[in-house]
């Protein structure tokens, strides 16, 4: 009976593979990680002061203080 | 890079040596360039001179006439209901909103530090020394900070009061 065959491993270039899909994920996933943050947090907080001050009263709230009584200079 | 029979690597060592450089400078100028846009002259429309001092801070308002005075924290047993234990003062000082402020920070003594943190303003108080920060503040209100840097034995107790105001 003829002993089952198995094929050949790959014997060369392991490193070689291993480094270049290290390197290839590694440039992949932080370009996409710094892209991911810009959109996802540091555009979405700029947009969220742009919103609270495009209509931001500073009267309007210095006043509803005033009359809470915080302030020492101004009754 | 996986070549076991080179002996001799110096254009790869070149190679390995000069792009991480590069990577590195690309990364540093913008971020100088940013540290000092940080500092650019935004002509401050007010100055006010802050000045540290074992256990309180002095401020001097001289742009328009001369007024100088201390502020010292409230002790527990002066507080009204309402107010913060170790953070409220004799004595707020009182800045505008909208408009760019300057604050000449220096003490008298020892190394203390002003910090109104919601404000993001942190400057040492070094005697012999005048820092300036400058800051824009948008909204009113009153903005606490404590004295930052250890001066001996009430630094804990030498807090700042702004009350911002139109």
């Amino acid at each position: 009976m003829a002993p089952e065959v198995l094929p050949k491993p790959q014997m060369r270039g392991l490193l070689a593979r291993r480094l270049r899909f290290h390197m290839v994920t590694g440039f992949v996933l932080s370009l996409g990680v710094a892209a991911l943050y810009k959109v996802g947090v540091a555009d979405k907080r700029k947009k969220a002061y742009a919103d609270f001050y495009r209509n931001y009263d500073a009267m309007k709230d210095f006043e509803e203080m005033r009359k809470a009584g915080i302030f020492q200079s101004v009754k | 890079l996986t070549n076991t029979s080179i002996t001799d690597a110096q254009e790869m060592e070149t190679i390995w040596t000069i792009l991480p450089a590069i990577i590195l400078i690309s990364i540093a100028l913008p971020s100088l360039r940013i540290l000092y846009l940080t500092d650019e002259i935004n002509d401050p429309s007010f100055t006010i001179k802050s000045i540290g001092h074992q256990w309180y801070w002095t401020y001097e308002y001289t742009d328009y006439g001369g007024l100088i005075f201390n502020s010292y924290m409230l002790p527990p047993l002066f507080l009204n209901p309402g107010d913060l234990r170790l953070l409220e003062v004799d004595n707020r000082v009182v800045l505008p909103i909208e408009a760019p402020v300057r604050m000449m920070i220096t003490s008298q003594d020892v190394l203390h530090s002003w910090t109104i943190p919601t404000l993001g303003l942190k400057t040492d108080a070094v005697p012999g020394r005048l820092n300036q920060t400058v800051f824009t503040a948008t909204r009113p209100g009153v903005y606490y900070g404590q004295c930052s840097e250890i001066c001996g034995a009430n630094h804990s107790f030498m807090p700042i009061v702004a009350e911002l105001i139109p």
